[in-house]
């Protein structure tokens, strides 16, 4: 079926998802309900709607979470039904004003955090993305996953200073999104590596679609993979915490069970939250626009209310973002990687 | 041309209201939450009332409103009531948009005040099985709540995924499970609305009281002509102890309506009890049943009461020629029961299709199904025709009606095949609305629906509302009532 033609149904839709949209209950407007985004998009496509930068406003309040999937009679993947009006938002110059900072970002630094980095390509058995929440408000999982992989016995080749693309693509920007993944296949190769390893599920996601010849891999998994094979031992923990699945890894590539299955291998009792696995709300972390904020809050509220003092995630910029909002939240390499 | 061979839309421009009114409202809500972009305007002309899409596949230009408003609470509302009581500017209130019957659309340089923003469920007295909530919760996350509490709120309409409290409230709807625990109308303890010229009425929220009419039912059903509802106490129920499904098929309609009337009549309630006719077993559960009118039960509560009352569907469905066909085809109602892209698909497809529930006595149930089956089956151009009956009394049912066609005229047929249901449900002494309301619609049919106390709703539209500014043109009592 054509794009727009999706569009069209979306915006002839009654939108049984749209509950399930965290940035419509975020923003409260009907724009920014499915239907709304969808109708949106397709005028601005068809040229009914002038392109202004309010009207722009809609096809970017999607955080591309996939939670109203589940409830579409079409199952259409909204996020990917937005992505053209974004691209010619970008075109066009006509921006919300948190997308057009971040895109400047990411075209001038290559990070949505618009720092400066040198760039850096070991050379090892696995190549080892650490992506730009990591480097720029997370180092600790840098350290903590680069000893884990020495505890392991890997020699791994980390890309610093490299960006996957994903950030400046899911704003509509596909040639600096081309550019960075060009860039990062070049420091691959450089590398020597046949696996690339990332703890960010968006990275995860958006290269394992993408990239040919390697094998692309998430933290989660290949930890598992390493205990489960007697190269990595756990260390022995207690206590009740709460997992929060990041929309990447587990709405998106399914992975629900390594993360959790190495919880328990540690010892740890998990507390599920009310929305869990399928059903997790998005901790709103790569959206730049203002509501985004809204929505972190409300997953934060919720994490929170199972009364556990520790949150666990197998996301950097869950991690961040959760952090934020005032929660104690640790990744999973950081958990794997304690001393007893 | 745009997208699906339909026409490409004209916008026009977007209405402009007085600038000292504009920025009156601002100071109310803020500037954020008073919208003028087209995006907004354009998201707020439309609700899912079949010829408003039609009208949006032939790309005529929509009815925008002037501003939207977003008000976060009820002093919020009352300020800008007043406002355009003042000023003159007419006001829609706007929840969901999920209406089927043009309740929601807006009229030209209109203010349309959406109560998304008021969206808190504010308090649970379970003592009481109370809820007090904001009219703009939505309704999937109100039931959620309560759900996460120990308590349902029995007030599951299909569209609880996108509709609001507030909207079911106005257009007086009815849910699925709503044979146990009551309609709208049966939850609604007290109410707090805002009037036409801005003051803020509440009533109680009681059992029961005799101190003259009340508010709730000045408010529910009045489709946002009279005040804007914006908080409401509901009644809600522990979530149940046990559920169970059965289902049966019958010969005929006649069979399986005897069956359920027997049941109604000894007291019992089932949450959920659905009849459908050969045509939508043959739409919606084929390949699992086969061969008859299926019934559905889905019983929940306490589990010696369901245990009583699967026992007695039993013994009238099997007493009445029923034959058991097992919990599946409810399994597949249950998990199916939001889904809509049929209809999505033969819109765009270019061609009509349209629901249409009626309520009528027992005595007269199967001779208006047979009646109006008949009718809409000779229309050239019609290519299907099915009915379920979906919500039971002690005295009636819902008949609920499914036409879709392939007209060479659509606007025309559509309303041909309304005016047929209507007559015929009329003639029976029927009620032209079980739950989804007039709107734009039902407006002209509601003349003989109601006689003389047509003429009294319209005098009370008149004093509450003088300037005709609240919804004006909707639901078939106020100056100007389009149909």
């Amino acid at each position: 079926m054509e794009l727009r033609d999706r569009l069209l149904l979306c915006s002839l839709c009654p939108n049984m998802c749209r509950f399930a949209c965290p940035m419509e209950e975020a923003a409260g407007t009907e724009s920014s309900s499915p239907q709304g985004k969808s109708l949106t998009s397709l005028l601005l496509l068809e040229g009914v709607l002038p392109w202004t930068e309010e009207n722009a406003r809609p096809p970017y309040q999607c955080l591309n979470c996939q939670a109203c999937r589940r409830f579409c009679p079409f199952d259409f993947d909204l996020s990917t039904l937005y992505h053209p009006a974004r691209r010619e938002a970008v075109r066009r110059g006509v921006l919300p004003q948190e997308v057009r900072s971040r895109l400047s970002s990411l075209r001038e630094f290559g990070n949505p955090f618009g720092e400066r980095t040198a760039r850096e390509v070991g050379k090892g058995e696995v190549a080892y993305l650490p992506g730009c929440t990591v480097e720029f408000r997370e180092r600790e999982i840098l350290s903590s996953t680069l000893l884990l992989l020495e505890r392991a016995g890997i020699r791994a080749a980390t890309l610093q200073g490299y960006c996957c693309g994903l950030p400046a693509f899911r704003m509509g920007d596909e040639e600096e999104a081309g550019r960075r993944l060009g860039e990062l296949e070049v420091a691959l190769r450089s590398s020597g590596a046949r696996t690339l390893l990332l703890s960010c599920p968006g990275c995860f996601e958006f290269l394992s679609e993408r990239l040919e010849g390697w094998r692309v891999v998430h933290l989660s998994t290949f930890l598992l993979e390493l205990v489960e094979g007697g190269r990595l031992e756990l260390p022995s923990l207690s206590g009740r915490i709460t997992y929060h699945d990041p929309c990447s890894l587990g709405r998106k590539k399914g992975l629900f069970e390594p993360p959790r299955r190495l919880l328990h291998l540690l010892g740890l009792e998990v507390v599920e939250p009310p929305k869990t696995r399928e059903e997790a709300v998005c901790c709103g972390g790569g959206n730049p626009l203002e509501e985004a904020r809204m929505v972190s809050r409300r997953r934060a509220e919720e994490l929170r209310g199972t009364g556990c003092e520790l949150v666990v995630t197998a996301c950097p910029t869950c991690k961040w973002v959760l952090e934020r909002e005032g929660l104690r939240v640790l990744e999973l390499s950081q958990l794997v990687g304690v001393r007893e | 041309m745009g997208s699906g061979g339909r026409e490409r839309m004209r916008l026009p421009p977007p209405p402009r209201l007085p600038e000292a009114f504009l920025r009156e409202a601002e100071g109310v809500v803020g500037r954020e939450d008073l919208r003028t972009e087209e995006a907004e305007l354009l998201s707020h002309s439309r609700d899912a009332w079949f010829l408003e899409g039609v009208r949006f596949l032939r790309g005529e230009p929509p009815v925008l409103p002037g501003a939207v408003a977003y008000p976060e609470s009820t002093e919020e509302v009352s300020k800008l009531l007043r406002l355009c009581y003042l000023h003159g500017i007419p006001v829609v209130p706007y929840g969901g948009g999920t209406g089927v019957v043009g309740g929601a659309l807006p009229c030209r340089g209109a203010l349309v005040v959406d109560l998304k923003k008021m969206n808190r469920l504010l308090e649970v007295r379970g003592e009481d099985l109370l809820a007090r909530v904001q009219a703009g919760m939505n309704g999937w996350r109100y039931e959620e709540e309560l759900n996460r509490r120990g308590y349902t709120g029995g007030h599951i309409p299909q569209s609880l995924p996108s509709s609001t409290v507030g909207g079911w409230i106005a257009h007086r709807a009815a849910g699925q499970f709503s044979t146990r625990y009551g309609k709208i109308e049966d939850l609604v303890a007290g109410l707090e609305a805002v009037l036409p010229d801005g003051r803020i009425v509440r009533s109680r929220a009681v059992p029961r009281s005799a101190t003259g009419p009340r508010l709730e039912q000045l408010m529910l059903g009045s489709e946002g002509t009279l005040g804007i509802v914006t908080e409401a106490t509901l009644r809600i129920f522990p979530f149940p102890e046990r559920r169970s499904f059965l289902s049966f098929l019958f010969p005929g309609v006649g069979e399986a309506l005897e069956a359920a009337r027997r049941i109604l009549r000894r007291g019992f309630r089932p949450a959920v009890l659905r009849i459908y006719d050969e045509e939508e077993v043959g739409l919606h559960f084929r390949g699992m049943v086969e061969g008859g009118v299926l019934a559905l039960f889905l019983l929940e509560g306490d589990r010696r009461m369901v245990e009583a009352e699967e026992e007695a569907v039993r013994e009238e469905c099997l007493g009445r020629g029923g034959r058991q066909a097992g919990e599946e085809p409810v399994r597949h109602w249950l998990k199916t029961r939001f889904d809509v892209h049929l209809a999505q698909e033969v819109l765009r497809g270019g061609g009509v299709v349209d629901t249409i529930e009626v309520a009528v006595l027992w005595s007269g149930a199967e001779e208006l199904y047979r009646g109006v089956r008949e009718s809409l089956g000779k229309m050239e151009g019609m290519v299907h025709v099915s009915g379920h009956f979906s919500h039971f009394y002690p005295e009636g049912v819902c008949l609920y009606l499914t036409f879709a066609g392939f007209p060479s005229d659509p606007e025309a047929f559509y309303w041909e095949a309304w005016g047929r249901v209507m007559r015929l449900t009329l003639e029976r002494g029927g009620t032209i609305s079980h739950h989804h309301g007039v709107g734009l619609v039902r407006a002209r049919w509601m003349g003989e629906e109601l006689g003389e106390f047509l003429s009294v709703l319209r005098q009370l539209k008149r004093a509450l509302d003088p300037g005709n500014l609240l919804n004006p043109g909707k639901a078939g009592w106020g100056d100007g009532a389009q149909g």
